[in-house]
C-alpha cells in the first residue's frame, strides 16, 4: 500500500507543480462574467455575445449575488472581474464606486428609473413583488390581498417572508412595506409571518405545501405554475415597487473594452427577449414585451422603490428589525 | 521527549531539515500567513488595519448587547450538542455490531456508511424538507397511514436530526476502528472471571474505547456547529452562528465581525478539546498489542439479527438524503404530488456535455489537496508526536484552528492574501488546493497522530541503532506502519473535498469549474432537477474513487477506520 501511495505522491506533485503557476488564460481576448443569474439564462447569452462579437470568449463565474460581491470587494485592489450580471439595483447602488461609467448606446431603451447614476448599471428585469399562493392549502378569496391584509391575525404563522438581515430580496421587501406603511406594520407583520435565511425558500416551500402563503417576485410563481405546482399570483392591491435587478462594468477590471461590449450586447432589445423567453421575467426595457402568463402591468398598483434610500438606510434598518424579531 | 533526545545524534542532517523545512515554508505561507490577518481582525473595528494601538473588543459587543446573537450562541451549543450526543447515540451500539458482531457484507456496511459525508451541497438539506417537512413523503403517509404527526422539521429538532445524521460516520468509523483494535484477550478474561457480558462492556471495553468515542465526538461537534448548510435550510427562524457569519461576510463584507463570530466558533472548540484532553488524560490506556485478533463473538440468533437490521436501518435513515437526490435526478416532473409524475433520463441528457470538464477538474482539485494533506500531516504529526519540535501545541492550534474556522473566512482570508503583491494565486488551481489543505489537513494530521502515538518507540530506535538514515526509518519503518490511518484520513479528505463549496465559490475561475459549483449554478437557477442529475454523478464517482482507491491498497475500508 504504501508504494500506491508514494506512486501518487509522485504524481501528485507532477501534477500541482504543472498546474501551480498556469493562470487561467488572462492575457487572451476573454470578458470575465461574474454572474447571479440561471445557468440557462448565461448560457444562452454567453453564446449569441459569442456569435455576436467572434474571437471574444466569455468566461462565467458564478454565485449568489452577496458571495460575487464578497468577491469584488476583496479583489478590489487588483479585480479580475469584467461585469456583474443580474443582482438587485440596491446592490450597485450600496457601493457604486466598485462599478465604472459607461454610455452605452442601448441607453435610450431605458426609463430613468432603470438606469443607475452616471450609467453605473443598466436594468435588467423589473421584478414585481408579489403574494404567492398555495391554492390546495388556502383558497384564493381567502388570501392576503394587501400588504396590509399581512398583518391580520388570520394569517399568523401562515406567511413565509426571506430574512432581510440575510437576504437581499428579503430587504427589498421589508423596505418596500416600510416605504408604504412604516415600522407600525411591519411590526405587526413581523409577529405573523415565518422568517426563511433564503429568498429561495420563500416560494419553494410553499410550491411544496410547506405553508400557504410567501413573498416573492412574480417570475418565481409563473415558473412554479409551470412545473405544475398548485400556485397563483397575488398582487397586493395597496401597491407593489418596481425592484429592478441590473448590470455593470466592474471598475478596473482586466477586459475593460470587452465589458462594455458585453454590456452593450446584454442591455440590447435581443438579449431581454431572450431573458423573457427562457426565465419569464419583465424586461426593464420599454420595448420588450413581458411573457405570456404574467398579469399585464397596466392592472397592477405601482410606485417606484428607492434603491438609493434602501442602501444608506441598511445597516439602521436591519439593526432596528433586529431588536423587534428578537423579541417576538 | 528525553529518550529522544538520548539517541546518538547521526550525521544525516540534511534530509530532515530539509522535509522540516519544506514544512515549516507551507505553514508559514498557506496556514499562517493569510489566516493570522483574518483572526487579528477580529481585534479591530471593520475596515481598520491590525495594528496594536486599534486593538478592541468591539466586535465581541454584539454577544453582550444583541438578543439574537445570544440566541444564535446558545442554538450553536445546543443543536451541535444534541447532534454530537445523538451522532454517538446511534454509532455506538452500530460500532460494537459492525465490530464483533459475525456481521454479512462487512466491508459493504463500512462503504455506505462513508456515504453521508459525501453530499453535494444544500441538496441534501433540501432533501429533508421533501422527506421529513410538514408536506414530506414521511409525514404525509405517517399522518394518512399511521396517525402519528412528527415534530415540525424547521429549528432544533430538524437541524439537530440532520446534522446527527450527515456526520455520524466520523464517530461512527473512529469507534469502530477502536473495537477492531481491542484485544479481545482483555474482554475474555473478564467474562471468564465471571463477569456478564453488559458489566464486560461497561467495565472493560467501553473505557478502552473511550479516548476514541471522545475524538469522534469532537470532529462531530465542529463538523455541527460549523455546519452551515442545514441551519440556512432546515432552521427557519431558528439561527445559529454560521447563519450570522454568512450575513456578516456576503451581506455586509464586515470581515471583522466575521472573524469575530468565528472566534467564538474556536473558543467553543477549544472547551471541547480541552475536554478531549482531559478524558485521554484521565485514562490513559495502551490497547495495541501484537496479538490483537478479531474475534466474532458468539450472540443468540435473535440478537445477532437484530443488531444486523439495526445497522442497515440506521446506514438506510442517513442515506435518505442521498436517495431522494438520484430520485429527483430521474424525475422530469414533480409538481403537486408526493412522489415524481413522470420519470426519465432528461435530466442526464441535458448535462452529458456539461459534466465532464468539472467532473475531471474536481477530481484534479481534490485529489492534490489531499496529497499535499497526507504529506503535510505525515510530517507535523510525527514532528508534534515524537518531540522533536518545541510547543507541540502550538502545531497542534495551528492545524486545529483553519479546521474550526468556517469556510467562507478563510476563502475571504485567501482571496485577500493572494491577490496582489509577491505571490499572486487568484485564478490558478494553486489557490484552490492550498485553501482545501488548509481545511482539511486537521484529518490526516489527528488520525496520523493516533497511530504515531501507538506505536512502540522503540521501532525507531532500533531502526535507528542499525544504522538506518531518518529517511530510511521514516520509509521503511514509520510510513508502512502508520499508512492505514494515513489512508483512512486521505480517503476522509477527499470524500468531503468533492462537496466543497463554501471556498470553492469564492475562489474557482472559469478554467476551474467545480461539480459543486455546477450544482449551485443550477441550484441559483432553481433547477432542482439538474442539480439533483449533477449530484447523483458527483455521489457515485466519489464513492466509485473512494472504493478503488482502498482496493488498490489491498485492503477493503473495513480494515482502515481503526
Amino acid at each position: 500500500m504504501f508504494k500506491t501511495i508514494k506512486t501518487l505522491a509522485a504524481l501528485g506533485v507532477g501534477c500541482a507543480l504543472a498546474w501551480a503557476t498556469s493562470p487561467a488564460g488572462a492575457a487572451t481576448n476573454t470578458v470575465v462574467i461574474y454572474n447571479a443569474v440561471s445557468t440557462k439564462l448565461i448560457q444562452a447569452f454567453v453564446e449569441e455575445f459569442q456569435k455576436q462579437n467572434p474571437g471574444v470568449k466569455a468566461e462565467v463565474i458564478s454565485g449568489g449575488s452577496g458571495e460575487l460581491l464578497t468577491r469584488i470587494k476583496a479583489e478590489r485592489a487588483n479585480p479580475r472581474g469584467d461585469v456583474l450580471v443580474g443582482p438587485d439595483a440596491d446592490v450597485f447602488d450600496a457601493d457604486l464606486s466598485l462599478f465604472d461609467s459607461y454610455d452605452s448606446k442601448e441607453k435610450a431603451g431605458f426609463d430613468k428609473a432603470a438606469l443607475g447614476a452616471d450609467g453605473k448599471y443598466y436594468g435588467f428585469s423589473t421584478n414585481f413583488q408579489a403574494f404567492i399562493v398555495n391554492t390546495k392549502m388556502m383558497p384564493l378569496d381567502k388570501a392576503p390581498k394587501s400588504w396590509a391584509d399581512l398583518a391580520k391575525p388570520e394569517f399568523k404563522g401562515k406567511i413565509l417572508i426571506a430574512n432581510p438581515a440575510q437576504s437581499g430580496s428579503g430587504y427589498s421587501q421589508m423596505h418596500q412595506i416600510l416605504m408604504l406603511y412604516g415600522w407600525d406594520l411591519w411590526t405587526k407583520i413581523i409577529q405573523n409571518a415565518v422568517f426563511v435565511p433564503s429568498s429561495k425558500l420563500a416560494f419553494q416551500n410553499v410550491a411544496k405545501g410547506e405553508i400557504p402563503v410567501g413573498l416573492t417576485s412574480e417570475f418565481n410563481i409563473l415558473v412554479s405554475k409551470l412545473e405544475g405546482n398548485p400556485v397563483e399570483a397575488v398582487y397586493p392591491s395597496d401597491g407593489t415597487a418596481l425592484i429592478i435587478d441590473a448590470n455593470g462594468i466592474i471598475k478596473g477590471g482586466p477586459n475593460p473594452e470587452n465589458a462594455r461590449k458585453f454590456i452593450d450586447f446584454i442591455s440590447s432589445a435581443g438579449a431581454h427577449k431572450i431573458l423573457v423567453d427562457l426565465d419569464k421575467r419583465r424586461s426593464a426595457r420599454k420595448d420588450v414585451t413581458p411573457p405570456p402568463g404574467l398579469a399585464d402591468a397596466k392592472g397592477i398598483k405601482t410606485f417606484a422603490y428607492d434603491t438609493v434610500g434602501a442602501a444608506k438606510d441598511r445597516t439602521q434598518n436591519l439593526e432596528k428589525f433586529d431588536k423587534i424579531f428578537s423579541a417576538k | 521527549m528525553s529518550d529522544a533526545r538520548a539517541l546518538p545524534r547521526r550525521p544525516d542532517r540534511f534530509f530532515p531539515l530539509a522535509v522540516g523545512g519544506a514544512a515549516v515554508a507551507i505553514a508559514l505561507l498557506f496556514l499562517i500567513y493569510p489566516l493570522a490577518n483574518a483572526i487579528l481582525g477580529a481585534f479591530v473595528r471593520n475596515g481598520q488595519p491590525v495594528t496594536f494601538a486599534n486593538l478592541t473588543l468591539a466586535n465581541f459587543e454584539r454577544f453582550l448587547t444583541s438578543v439574537s446573537y445570544q440566541r444564535a450562541l446558545w442554538h450553536s451549543i445546543t443543536a451541535g450538542a444534541a447532534a454530537t450526543a445523538l451522532a454517538t447515540a446511534i454509532s455506538l451500539p452500530m460500532a460494537y455490531a459492525v465490530a464483533r458482531v459475525a456481521m454479512p457484507l462487512r466491508a459493504t456496511v463500512l462503504a455506505v456508511s462513508v456515504l453521508p459525508l459525501i453530499s453535494p451541497p444544500f441538496i441534501g438539506a433540501y432533501a429533508w424538507i421533501i422527506l421529513l417537512g410538514n408536506n414530506g413523503i414521511f409525514t404525509n403517509l405517517l399522518r394518512d397511514y399511521v396517525g402519528v404527526g412528527l415534530p415540525s422539521i424547521y429549528g432544533f429538532f430538524g437541524v439537530t436530526v440532520a446534522l446527527a445524521l450527515s456526520y455520524f460516520p466520523y464517530v461512527f468509523l473512529v469507534l469502530q476502528g477502536a473495537l477492531a483494535a481491542v484485544d479481545t484477550h482483555i474482554e475474555e478474561a473478564a467474562a471468564i472471571a465471571g463477569a456478564s457480558r453488559w458489566r464486560v462492556l461497561r467495565t472493560v471495553t467501553l473505557p478502552m474505547i473511550l479516548p476514541s468515542v471522545a475524538a469522534g465526538m469532537l470532529i462531530v461537534f465542529i463538523k455541527a456547529i460549523g455546519d452551515f448548510g442545514v441551519p440556512s435550510i432546515l432552521g427557519g427562524e431558528y439561527q445559529v452562528l454560521p447563519t450570522l457569519i454568512y450575513y456578516q461576510i456576503h451581506g455586509f463584507f464586515n470581515l471583522n465581525g466575521a472573524a469575530a463570530i468565528a472566534m467564538v466558533n474556536v473558543a467553543l472548540t477549544l472547551l471541547a478539546l480541552g475536554a478531549l484532553a482531559w478524558i485521554n488524560r484521565a485514562r490513559a490506556v495502551a490497547t495495541v498489542s501484537g496479538t490483537a485478533r478479531r474475534a466474532a463473538r458468539p450472540l443468540p440468533a435473535p440478537l445477532r439479527w437484530s443488531a444486523i437490521f439495526y445497522v442497515w436501518l440506521v446506514l438506510v435513515v442517513a442515506n435518505l438524503p442521498q436517495a431522494v437526490t438520484v430520485l429527483y435526478s430521474f424525475s422530469e416532473r414533480w409538481g403537486d404530488t408526493l412522489l415524481p409524475s413522470i420519470y426519465g433520463l432528461e435530466n442526464y441528457r441535458r448535462i452529458v456535455g456539461e459534466i465532464a470538464g468539472p467532473a475531471l477538474n474536481s477530481v484534479i482539485l481534490a485529489g492534490a489537496a489531499t496529497i499535499v494533506c497526507l504529506a503535510f500531516g505525515a510530517i507535523t504529526a510525527h514532528a508534534a508526536t515524537r518531540g522533536r519540535i518545541a510547543g507541540r501545541w502550538a502545531v497542534d492550534l495551528i492545524i486545529m484552528v483553519p479546521f474550526v474556522l468556517p469556510g467562507l473566512v478563510i476563502g475571504v482570508a485567501y482571496l485577500a492574501a493572494f491577490n496582489e503583491g509577491a505571490l499572486v494565486l487568484t485564478g490558478t488551481a494553486t489557490i484552490l488546493i492550498m485553501a482545501y489543505f488548509t481545511r482539511r489537513v486537521a484529518f490526516v494530521f489527528r488520525s496520523a497522530a493516533a497511530a504515531i502515538l501507538q506505536l512502540d518507540r522503540r521501532l525507531e530506535e532500533a531502526s535507528t541503532i542499525c544504522g538506518a538514515s531518518w529517511a530510511t526509518t521514516m520509509r521503511r519503518v514509520i510510513l508502512p506502519l502508520i499508512a492505514p490511518a494515513l489512508l483512512a484520513g486521505g480517503i476522509l479528505v477527499f470524500a468531503t473535498l468533492i462537496g466543497e463549496i463554501s471556498v470553492t465559490v469564492l475562489l474557482y475561475s472559469a478554467r476551474w469549474k467545480t461539480l459543486t459549483i455546477a450544482i449551485y449554478e443550477y441550484l441559483l437557477g432553481n433547477d432542482i432537477a439538474k442539480a439533483s442529475a449533477f449530484g447523483t454523478v458527483t455521489i457515485v464517482m466519489t464513492f466509485a474513487l473512494v472504493a478503488a482507491a482502498s482496493r488498490l491498497a489491498g485492503r477493503n475500508m473495513a480494515d482502515m477506520f481503526r
